[in-house]
């Protein structure tokens, strides 16, 4: 919180909180936003959101310049606040040298925003959007580090393309970095210890019998993992149709991780049924894999005067083993559809409903319930309804609110509550007010 | 009565963007040889999609802050709001992957910068039309 209050100090207080500025060579930008969520009966992003948190803020600064016509560099620095992730700690948002040969291709190095569906690029940038949450089914808070930016190279281009408009395209490969505190890594911690425990008992039940073997068990559980990303590859394509308003678009991309993570215990059967604590109480370093082995995202996007028409749909079939047990195998799917109006360029009202499936071949949930009672089918699911104001202040300041009704619990709930307590139906409101120059 | 006053209003908004609409024209700089554009040319050159000229030359873009042509000109030739056509811009400025139009005060300033700038497009009410500039035709 610390930096974020300097940030906001060096907003406010600076003779550039109105305007940008511009030096000789580099421009300077930037843009502050503060929230309140509250909750009802689940917390959401934040073990404080039933309370009410204003744990619900970014900050970011960018600076760019033109080292040539072809060439320009930037970099944007961003502190983020959401519950117990962020905490104020200002990092890389992108930085990237980007050269454009001509209008059909180009090069950027760095780290650059990922091109994932129409919105992720401006994740981060609240007066970007009409709502302050972007639909989770596609845009996911809990996975933003899967997908906020990669590091490497891309190519980039537009071109004509006759009578159907012209196309953007953007290609690239790289990696990506997890943070230590993430949600990600709860809700990855989670689901392997939940593993850990189911695929051990098989191992341990022949030397000391079932019951043993299931005590023994409940007893594992994961202090600590890191995903270590081998690679990200993907690319984008968008059609901007001679219709006038109408966009097209489809994303797709791959991800592969290692994961290092330690048990509080031996696992080793020989070791567990010797009996000796020194021996079993030590702790167990393991290795497996969390790939996300193809997502793809169709986008269309409807501009008629002020309305506003946007749609997604996505699937992710998605992988993870721990010490070789397949722990999910499975493909996600995702669709939303979002309709916003805006009454005399100020105010924009919007309409959300977006749907979240963690297994399409288990939509109803019953096989995962089925797989331990602390497990219920609603956990597999998340239909959110959502309406939303928007009020353009000034070109500088905006302030949003919303209400959301849920279905389900899907979306790593269980990492901000006791999963046993969690409740299938539940709503959220939020109020965020953001600044920019 | 308040219906009535909503009505006028919207009414005069809406005759208002349709007269403005009309009255718009693109300028460059006279040694520019470019005299006529296509509609997806000069969508593409406003949402940044075509970054130079024919001889290699970068595309100097040109904004108004004045929003009630600013609104016109983007609901003419881009089909999006002023607030659309904003946005747009800063979601580039935010992610690294552009930097938005040069914003001018009024005609008279976007004359003066686009005479002075040999890689400029800006626009202007056609009723400012002088031959300090251009005129870009759009085909």
């Amino acid at each position: 919180m610390k930096v974020v209050r300097c940030l906001l100090l060096l907003v406010f207080l600076s003779p550039w909180s109105v305007w940008a500025f511009e030096m000789p060579d580099v421009s300077v930008h930037g843009f502050v936003s503060q929230g309140y969520l509250n909750s009802s009966d689940n917390n959401y992003l934040s073990t404080d959101s039933m309370r009410g948190t204003t744990q619900f803020t970014e900050a970011g600064v960018a600076l760019s310049s033109e080292v040539s016509d072809k060439l320009h560099i930037g970099v944007q620095f961003l502190s983020r606040d959401l519950g117990d992730v962020g905490n104020g700690t200002v990092k890389l948002d992108w930085g990237f040298a980007d050269y454009s040969h001509n209008d059909y291709l180009g090069i950027r190095a760095g780290k650059v925003k990922l091109p994932f569906g129409f919105y992720n690029e401006g994740r981060d940038t609240d007066l970007l959007r009409p709502m302050v949450f972007l639909p989770q089914s596609i845009y996911d808070e809990t996975r933003r580090d899967l997908l906020v930016a990669y590091q490497g190279a891309g190519l980039y281009g537009s071109a004509p393309a006759g009578a159907l408009g012209f196309f953007d395209y953007h290609v690239y490969g790289g990696g990506i970095n997890i943070d230590d505190d993430s949600l990600l890594i709860t809700a990855l911690k989670q689901n392997g210890t939940f593993s850990t425990r189911k695929a051990v008992i098989p191992t341990l039940a022949p030397l000391i019998g079932l019951p043993a073997a299931q005590a023994y068990a409940q007893q594992l559980s994961i202090t600590s993992l890191k995903v270590n990303n081998n690679y990200i590859a993907g690319g984008s394509l968008i059609l901007n149709t001679s219709l006038d308003g109408l966009r097209l678009g489809g994303s797709v991309m791959r991800v592969e991780n290692d994961i290092d993570y330690v048990l509080n215990r031996s696992i080793n059967p020989t070791v567990v049924a010797g009996g000796n604590p020194l021996n079993i109480m030590v702790p167990t370093p393991l290795t497996g894999t969390i790939d996300n082995e193809l997502t793809w995202v169709a986008s269309l996007e409807y501009t008629i005067g002020d309305f506003l028409l946007a749609s997604e749909y996505s699937e992710t079939k998605r992988k993870q083993t721990y010490n070789g047990y397949v722990a999910l195998d499975a493909t996600s799917q995702s669709y939303y559809v979002m309709g916003a109006y805006t009454l005399y360029d100020r105010l924009t009202l919007s309409l959300l409903y977006d749907v979240y499936y963690a297994d399409k071949s288990d939509k109803d949930g019953k096989d995962f319930a089925a797989t331990s009672p602390d497990r219920k089918d609603f956990f597999t699911w998340r239909k959110d309804f959502g309406v939303g104001a928007r009020y353009d202040i000034s070109p500088n300041w905006l302030i949003k609110a919303e209400y959301h009704v849920v279905d389900g619990a899907a979306l790593f709930l269980t990492t901000v509550n006791d999963p046993s307590k969690l409740v299938q139906d539940w709503d959220y409101y939020t109020v965020k007010m953001s600044f920019n120059f | 009565m308040r219906s009535l006053t909503i009505l006028i209003f919207v009414s005069l908004t809406f005759f208002a963007s349709v007269v403005g609409a009309a009255d718009i024209s693109l300028v460059v700089n006279k040694s520019n040889p470019v005299s006529s554009i296509s509609e997806q040319e000069a969508k593409m050159i406003y949402l940044g999609n075509k970054k130079s000229w024919d001889n290699g030359e970068k595309i100097n873009l040109y904004s108004q802050y004045d929003y009630v042509l600013r609104d016109a000109f983007s609901s003419k030739v881009l089909s999006k709001s002023g607030q659309q056509f904003e946005t747009y811009w800063k979601k580039a400025l935010f992610t690294g992957t552009g930097r938005p139009p040069i914003d001018v005060k009024d005609d008279t300033e976007m004359k003066k910068f686009i005479a002075a700038d040999a890689r400029g497009i800006g626009y202007i009410s056609s009723a400012s039309i002088d031959d300090s500039v251009k005129v870009v035709v759009i085909k």
